[in-house]
């Protein structure tokens, strides 16, 4: 039976990849992977520049805060920190002096105490969690996840996209991912535990972390990681009430692998206190307010390149910052994006000969080539002209068909 | 790759075995849209590490591209990228029903439930036709690892198209007409 299902699942899999769509500028891609790379050198020696300017970080924060919070999301509705400050969190001028003896365990512990004395709003179903995160070279990406998981959501970031311009989250509950194994897309958990002993089982259930060794022969520190991970990742997009924070803090506590860094700057400059862990050669933590032990952020080292920790203030070179949380009542406006460039072609040629062509349409695909390929605007022009559709194209931008 | 910067080597690497290089991501990442996505991030490393590169690009690619897969890359965000490959636009790229009703279909479909390492492991050993010993040595794990993947992957996959698996039995059963169209 195993070997006629191993037919199959190879038979199956010759099946797809026949099916699969070969574009015709494949090679187009080396192009645009040598513009993403050049850019990347660029902003890489933009960052360690900046680093080394050390105290106007703090600044830089503010300035990416008020820049990239937009008015049309978040600023339509009821907002709410989990902690019942302001959303948006701004540098501390003077961080507090985390003492020298204390391990990761106590601090984890002292912050289980103090949020399980918290209380907060819960979201309401219909409402959006709506997040904003940004990265050691000032990319930003921004979430709006439905806060029961019902309704699609949507992700715009600064690399992949050009402003107003989303991705779709495809709707998922918590309910039908343990079914159907759909990666959850609520923004707010009520059935997240608040005792530690469950939060692990929960998480397992969700495909976030794994409650036993997924092989026998796991790297050491693998569980450190994978919850470390799965904490990370809900803190940045994910409503968690003050008492679930609590119980994800008792069980990072009770986990073993977690050092502290009693100094460590989120991306973007904040200062905080790292838990990190190490695995496989690189290194992770989650940055908290030694204050507030409000989340801040995580930062990762690639493998083959953790830090030494000495006791000195740790920056990590990726990872991302926590810059805004807020409960909105609604989507922004945007043009969803869910298409790469040669399906987006391709459909506006069905488009274009199928019906008039909407003039929004010419300027998502304008606006998608120029921003997202650098593409200038004679190619564009020149692409747009072999799909039979110049004279709607760049002098008709904005134009209404 | 001497100097991928100036010279085409990546083009006619891409117009050689890019079709192939895609058929692997797509089938890695569940669509066509990630698939892209996949390779492109490949390419992006390889030039990351044209100075230090030992051998062919292509094998180069192509262990990044499994590597990046099992390690759970995403598109999005510097830490969605350590997650595990979620099926993106799963829920909305579900094929018709009538396409839903195929095996074959509702095998690859699987493939894309299962958890990245083990779905890399299923695709390198019945795509790509690798060893156990091969797929350790392209994802850098032991055998051990792999040989439990596999297993716990194809166990993973027989459940999920457990409906499928049985309809297709019965067809082909004792009724010896009745997987005749």
């Amino acid at each position: 039976m195993s070997t006629e299902l191993e037919g199959l699942v190879t038979d199956s899999m010759r099946q797809y990849a026949e099916e699969v769509t070969i574009p015709v500028g494949l090679t187009g891609m080396a192009a645009r992977a040598r513009q993403r790379d050049r850019r990347r050198r660029a902003i890489r020696g933009a960052v360690t520049a900046s680093t080394a300017a050390g105290a106007a970080t703090g600044i830089a924060v503010a300035m990416l805060v008020s820049s990239a919070v937009p008015s049309r999301g978040a600023g339509t509705a009821l907002k709410h920190s989990r902690h019942g400050g302001s959303s948006v969190a701004t540098a501390h001028p003077h961080p507090i002096a985390v003492p020298a003896s204390l391990t990761a365990a106590q601090f984890l512990n002292s912050a289980a105490a103090a949020m399980a004395h918290l209380t907060a709003v819960s979201p309401l179903s219909g409402q959006y969690v709506y997040s904003e995160n940004v990265t050691p070279g000032s990319d930003w990406s921004k979430e709006w996840l439905s806060a029961n998981g019902t309704e699609p959501g949507l992700m715009e970031d600064s690399t992949s996209l050009p402003p107003g311009y989303a991705f779709t989250e495809p709707p998922c509950t918590v309910a039908q991912a343990e079914v159907t194994g759909c990666y959850v897309a609520a923004g707010y958990l009520p059935s997240l535990p608040v005792h530690a002993d469950a939060v692990l089982a929960y998480l397992a259930k969700l495909d976030l972390a794994a409650a036993s060794p997924p092989y026998p022969d796991e790297p050491a520190n693998w569980m450190a990681n994978d919850l470390g991970k799965a904490v990370g990742q809900l803190m940045s997009t994910t409503y968690l009430l003050p008492a679930q924070q609590s119980a994800i803090f008792r069980l990072l506590a009770r986990t073993p692998g977690f050092q502290i860094v009693r100094s460590a700057d989120a991306p973007g400059g904040r200062p905080g206190v790292g838990i990190y862990w190490s695995y496989q050669g690189g290194g992770a933590m989650i940055i908290l307010d030694p204050a507030t032990y409000a989340f801040l952020g995580f930062g990762t080292w690639p493998a083959g390149s953790q830090p030494v920790l000495t006791g000195q203030n740790v920056t990590a070179p990726d990872g991302s910052a926590l810059t805004a949380m807020a409960t909105v009542n609604a989507l922004p406006p945007h043009h969803s994006f869910s298409q790469t460039p040669t399906t987006l072609i391709r459909q506006v040629r069905q488009w274009a000969v199928r019906t008039h062509l909407h003039g929004t349409v010419i300027q998502d695909l304008t606006a998608y080539l120029r921003a997202v390929l650098h593409l200038s605007p004679a190619k564009i022009h020149m692409m747009l002209s072999k799909l039979s559709i110049a004279h709607h194209s760049s002098k008709a931008v904005g134009a209404h068909a | 790759l001497p100097d991928a910067e100036g010279g085409d080597e990546l083009e006619r690497l891409l117009a050689d075995r890019g079709p192939q290089l895609l058929r692997t991501a797509v089938l890695l990442t569940g669509s066509q849209q990630d698939g892209e996505d996949l390779l492109q991030a490949a390419l992006e490393r390889l030039l990351r590490r044209r100075r230090k590169l030992e051998g062919s690009p292509e094998a180069y690619l192509r262990r990044v591209m499994y590597n990046l897969a099992a390690d759970g890359w995403r598109r999005n965000g510097a830490w969605r990228r350590k997650l595990p490959l979620v099926r993106a636009g799963q829920a909305w790229d579900m094929p018709d029903v009538m396409a839903a009703i195929d095996l074959r279909d509702a095998l690859v479909r699987t493939l894309h439930q299962l958890p990245p390492g083990q779905r890399a492991v299923i695709v390198l050993r019945y795509w790509e036709q690798l060893t156990e010993a091969e797929i350790a040595d392209v994802l850098g794990c032991t055998d051990g690892t792999v040989k439990a993947a596999a297993s716990r992957g194809l166990k993973r996959m027989r459940e999920l198209a457990g409906p499928w698996l049985t309809a297709e039995a019965n067809l082909a059963g004792p009724n010896p007409h009745g997987g005749q169209p």
